[in-house]
C-alpha cells in the first residue's frame, strides 16, 4: 500500500483523540546540540499549526502505528470487529514522515498511538522505538507524546519517558461498570495501576534532578558541551506530564459523575488534562452504542466546569446540583456552570468590585482570572466603574446583576435566562 | 531626514526630547528629524533630569513590542506615555482602563498574535540547490513590522537547515552559520514541494466531519492566512461533503461483535484472556 494511502487511515484512526497539546515541555532547541545536526525545539506555549473545519487544532502528527486491533471497544472506530481498512506504519516510515512534516514547519511533533497487536508490551515496544530513533538518530528536539497501554510493564513506562514529553493512557469511561461494558478488554484497575507508574516514574525523577541540582549541578554552571545531557535528563521527568481522555454519552454516566472522576484523576495521579470526547458518529458504528450522538453542548460544558475546578477554585461537587427530584446530576446546558452555580447561590451576590477578595472576584460571571488580577491592581489607583470593566472587555451586561461597582445604583434584579425550545445537539 | 525605523533610533530622540521638555503636543511627525527642526533650540532642562527619566523597567520592553505595530502613529503613543509616566503617573502602565494604555497593550497583543500566528503558519518549500544541498524557502505577510524578531525562534527550531523567509517587509537568511536580515521588499516566488499532498492528505483524514464548527477553526485561522497554507484549499469542500458523509455514518448498518467472535476463534479466544485478567483484578 502507498504511504499516503496508510497516512489517511491511519490519521483517521487516531483523530478520536481529543489531545493535541504540545504545550508544557518546557525550553529546548537546536542550537545547543552537540553535533549540530539537530533539529527541532519546543517553546512553553505550544504551538497550533493548522485548524480543521471542526475546530480543532493541528499541532502534532497524530497518528496510529497500526489500526489493526484485538479489542473489542464498542465506541472506538479501530475495534477488531469494525469494516474501516486496516494499515500498519513501518517505524521508519513515521520516523520519516515526522522529520519531513516537521521540516516544513506543519507540526511540533507527534502523538503516537496504536492499535493493540501480539500483545500490549509488543505494542508498547514498537511505539517507543519510533521515539527513540527521533531522539536517537536523529537528535529530534521537537514534542513526542506517546500513548501506552494498560498495565505495561514498569520499564516500558521509564524507556517512554526516556524520549517522550508526554505520556498518556485513557482512562475511557467514568465508571468501572460502563468500561466493562463497552470496553471488556479493558482493565479499570490496570489503567490506574499505569498512570500510578506514570506519576512515579515522573516524580522520582524529578526529586533525582533536583538532588543533582543541589549537588551543584547548576544549569548556567554547566559548559555548554553538556549541556545537551542537561536537557536529555530534564526529559527524563516528562515535563508535560500525563494526560487522558474520557468519552461521554456512550455510557449512562452523569455529568457529577464524570466531574468526581476527573477531580479524582488530577488529584491522585497530578494529571495535566483531562480531556472530554462526546461520542459521536463514527464509520460502521457498534450495535452497543446509543443510536444518538451526545450533543456536543454537553462536553462543552464539561470542559468549562473542569476549567473553572482547575482555575477558579470550584470544587466538582459545587458545580452540579446535587441529584433531587429537580436535579439529576447534569451539567445545565442552557447555562454555563459558572453562571448556574450563581443563580443557585444568590446570597454569595454582589460583590463588590472594588473592595472583594480576589476569590470572590472569580465567582463573578464574567470576570476571570487575568482580569480578576487587573482589578485588584487597579483599584490601588482608582475606583472602578461599570465602564471601566467594559474597557477589560468584561460583559458587564452579564454580570451587571451580581455586582457593585463605584457609583452604580443597586445592582439589577437577576432575570433569569428563559431556557431555549429546543436543547442544541449535532443535527 | 532620517525616518526613525528602530526601537534603539526612537529611545534615543525620547530621551533629546524629554531632557529639553518638549511636551508631546509639540512633536508632530516623527518621521522628521526633529534634531534639525526648532525643538531642539530650546536649552536642555537639566534640572532634575535623571530622575524624570526614570521609567518602570516594564515599559521599555513593552515598548519594544508596541514599536512593531504597524500604524503611522507607533513612536507618538510611545512619547506620550513616556511623557506622562515622568510626568507624574509612574504607575500608568498598570491603569488598564485608560485610552493610551489601552491602545498600548492591544497593540502589543495584536503585535504577539501576529508573531505567535507566523510561527504557526510559515510554509516552508523544499528547494533543491546547485551544490546538491536542500534550501527551505517560505513566503509569508506579516501584518506587523515582526520579520526581525522572528529570526530567533526560526533559527532555534531549524538550526539544521538552510531556509529563507521572504515577506513583503525584506526577508530573513540562516545559512547554517548567520543569520542575515534584508530589508528589501520580496515578491512571492513560484514553489511547488512534494510533500504538500501528503500534508493535504493528513489535514483531510484528521478532520472529523461530525463535529462541524467553522466559526472555531476561523477565528483561530482568519482567512487572510489561508493562502500561506496548502491544506486550506480543502477547506470548501471538506465543509460540503461533512453532512452526507455524517448521514452515511448514521443510516449505515450496524457491526455486531458477536459476529466476527463466531467466525474467528483465535481472536475470541485472545479477547477472552484480556477479559479475564481484567475479571481477575477486580473492579
Amino acid at each position: 500500500m502507498e504511504l499516503i494511502a496508510k497516512l489517511a487511515i491511519l490519521a483517521d484512526a487516531a483523530k478520536y483523540d481529543a489531545s493535541c497539546a504540545s504545550s508544557g515541555a518546557g525550553g529546548r532547541n537546536a542550537r545547543d546540540s552537540r553535533t549540530g545536526k539537530g533539529m527541532g525545539s519546543t517553546e512553553n506555549m505550544g504551538i497550533c499549526h493548522s485548524y480543521t473545519p471542526d475546530g480543532r487544532c493541528i499541532s502534532l502528527l497524530k497518528i496510529l502505528l497500526t489500526n489493526f486491533c484485538l479489542f473489542e471497544c464498542s465506541y472506538c472506530v479501530n475495534r477488531s470487529s469494525s469494516g474501516v481498512p486496516r494499515a500498519r506504519l513501518s517505524v521508519d516510515e513515521v520516523v520519516q514522515l515526522t522529520l519531513d512534516f516537521y521540516r516544513r514547519n506543519y507540526i511540533e511533533g507527534l502523538f503516537l498511538s496504536s492499535g493493540i497487536i501480539q500483545s500490549p508490551d509488543y505494542t508498547m515496544e514498537q511505539v517507543i522505538e519510533v521515539a527513540r530513533r527521533l531522539r536517537e538518530q536523529h537528535d529530534f528536539r521537537g514534542y513526542i507524546h506517546l500513548k501506552t497501554i494498560p498495565d505495561a510493564d514498569p520499564l516500558l513506562i521509564e524507556a517512554a519517558g526516556r524520549y517522550a514529553d508526554r505520556i498518556s493512557i485513557n482512562v475511557e469511561l467514568p465508571t468501572a461498570t460502563g468500561l466493562k461494558q463497552l470496553a471488556p478488554e479493558k482493565d479499570w484497575q490496570g489503567i490506574r495501576r499505569t498512570m500510578q507508574r506514570i506519576r512515579t516514574h515522573r516524580d522520582s525523577t524529578m526529586a533525582r534532578l533536583q538532588q543533582d541540582r543541589r549537588d551543584g549541578q547548576r544549569i548556567h554552571n554547566l559548559r555548554p558541551r553538556s549541556r545537551r545531557d542537561q536537557t536529555l535528563q530534564q526529559r527524563l521527568a516528562l515535563p508535560a506530564g500525563q494526560s487522558t481522555q474520557m468519552i461521554v454519552g456512550a455510557d449512562t454516566a452523569d455529568d457529577r459523575t464524570i466531574l468526581t472522576t476527573a477531580a479524582d484523576l488530577y488529584q491522585r495521579f497530578d494529571m495535566r488534562r483531562v480531556y472530554y470526547s462526546a461520542f459521536s458518529p463514527i464509520p460502521d458504528a457498534s450495535s452497543r452504542l446509543p443510536l444518538q450522538p451526545a450533543p456536543l453542548l454537553r462536553e462543552h460544558r464539561l470542559y468549562q466546569a473542569d476549567w473553572l475546578m482547575r482555575f477558579y477554585g470550584y470544587d466538582s461537587g459545587e458545580l452540579v446540583a446535587p441529584a433531587s427530584p429537580a436535579g439529576d446530576g447534569m451539567l445545565d446546558l442552557d447555562v454555563d456552570p459558572k453562571l448556574a452555580w450563581a443563580l443557585r447561590n444568590p446570597d454569595f451576590f454582589p460583590v463588590d468590585i472594588n473592595r472583594a477578595s480576589r476569590d470572590a472576584l472569580l465567582r463573578v460571571p464574567g470576570i476571570g482570572p487575568r482580569n480578576a488580577d487587573r482589578i485588584v491592581v487597579m483599584r490601588r489607583q482608582i475606583r472602578l466603574r461599570l465602564a471601566d470593566l467594559r474597557k477589560l472587555r468584561v460583559p458587564v451586561q452579564r454580570c451587571e446583576a451580581f455586582i457593585v461597582a463605584h457609583g452604580s445604583v443597586r445592582p439589577p434584579p437577576v432575570v433569569l435566562p428563559q431556557p431555549r425550545v429546543t436543547q442544541l445537539s449535532l443535527f | 531626514m532620517t525616518p526613525i525605523t528602530r526601537f534603539s533610533e526612537w529611545r534615543s530622540r525620547a530621551r533629546d526630547y524629554l531632557q529639553r521638555a518638549v511636551p508631546p503636543e509639540q512633536i508632530h511627525d516623527w518621521t522628521q528629524d526633529a534634531r534639525q527642526g526648532s525643538l531642539f533650540d530650546s536649552p536642555a532642562v537639566s534640572a532634575e533630569p535623571i530622575n524624570r527619566l526614570t521609567v518602570p523597567r516594564a515599559f521599555v520592553e513593552l515598548a519594544q513590542w508596541a514599536a512593531l505595530y504597524r500604524a503611522e502613529d507607533r513612536w507618538a503613543l510611545l512619547y506620550r506615555i513616556l511623557w506622562r509616566l515622568t510626568h507624574g503617573e509612574p504607575e500608568l502602565l498598570t491603569l488598564v482602563v485608560d485610552d493610551d494604555i489601552h491602545r498600548f497593550h492591544a497593540r502589543i497583543k495584536a503585535v504577539q498574535r501576529d508573531r505567535h500566528k507566523m510561527k504557526a503558519f510559515v510554509r516552508f518549500k523544499q528547494v533543491p540547490q546547485e551544490n546538491g544541498e536542500d534550501c527551505y524557502v517560505a513566503w509569508f505577510e506579516p501584518q506587523h513590522w515582526i520579520l526581525p524578531s522572528m529570526g530567533d525562534f526560526f533559527q532555534r527550531r531549524f538550526a539544521n537547515m538552510h531556509w529563507r523567509i521572504l515577506t513583503p517587509d525584506g526577508s530573513l537568511e540562516w545559512d547554517g552559520q548567520q543569520l542575515r536580515h534584508d530589508p528589501a521588499p520580496c515578491q512571492r516566488p513560484p514553489l511547488e514541494d512534494a510533500m504538500e499532498s501528503a500534508w493535504q492528505t493528513y489535514y483531510r483524514s484528521t478532520f472529523n466531519p461530525a463535529r462541524l464548527k467553522p466559526d472555531a477553526m476561523v477565528k483561530e485561522m482568519p482567512k487572510r492566512y489561508w493562502r500561506h497554507l496548502p491544506e486550506a484549499v480543502q477547506i470548501p469542500d471538506l465543509m460540503r461533503a461533512a453532512q452526507q458523509r455524517v448521514d452515511a455514518m448514521l443510516t449505515a448498518e450496524q457491526t455486531t461483535a458477536d459476529s466476527l467472535r463466531q467466525r474467528s476463534k483465535g481472536l475470541a479466544l485472545q479477547q477472552d484472556r484480556f477479559r479475564q485478567r481484567s475479571d481477575r483484578n477486580g473492579d
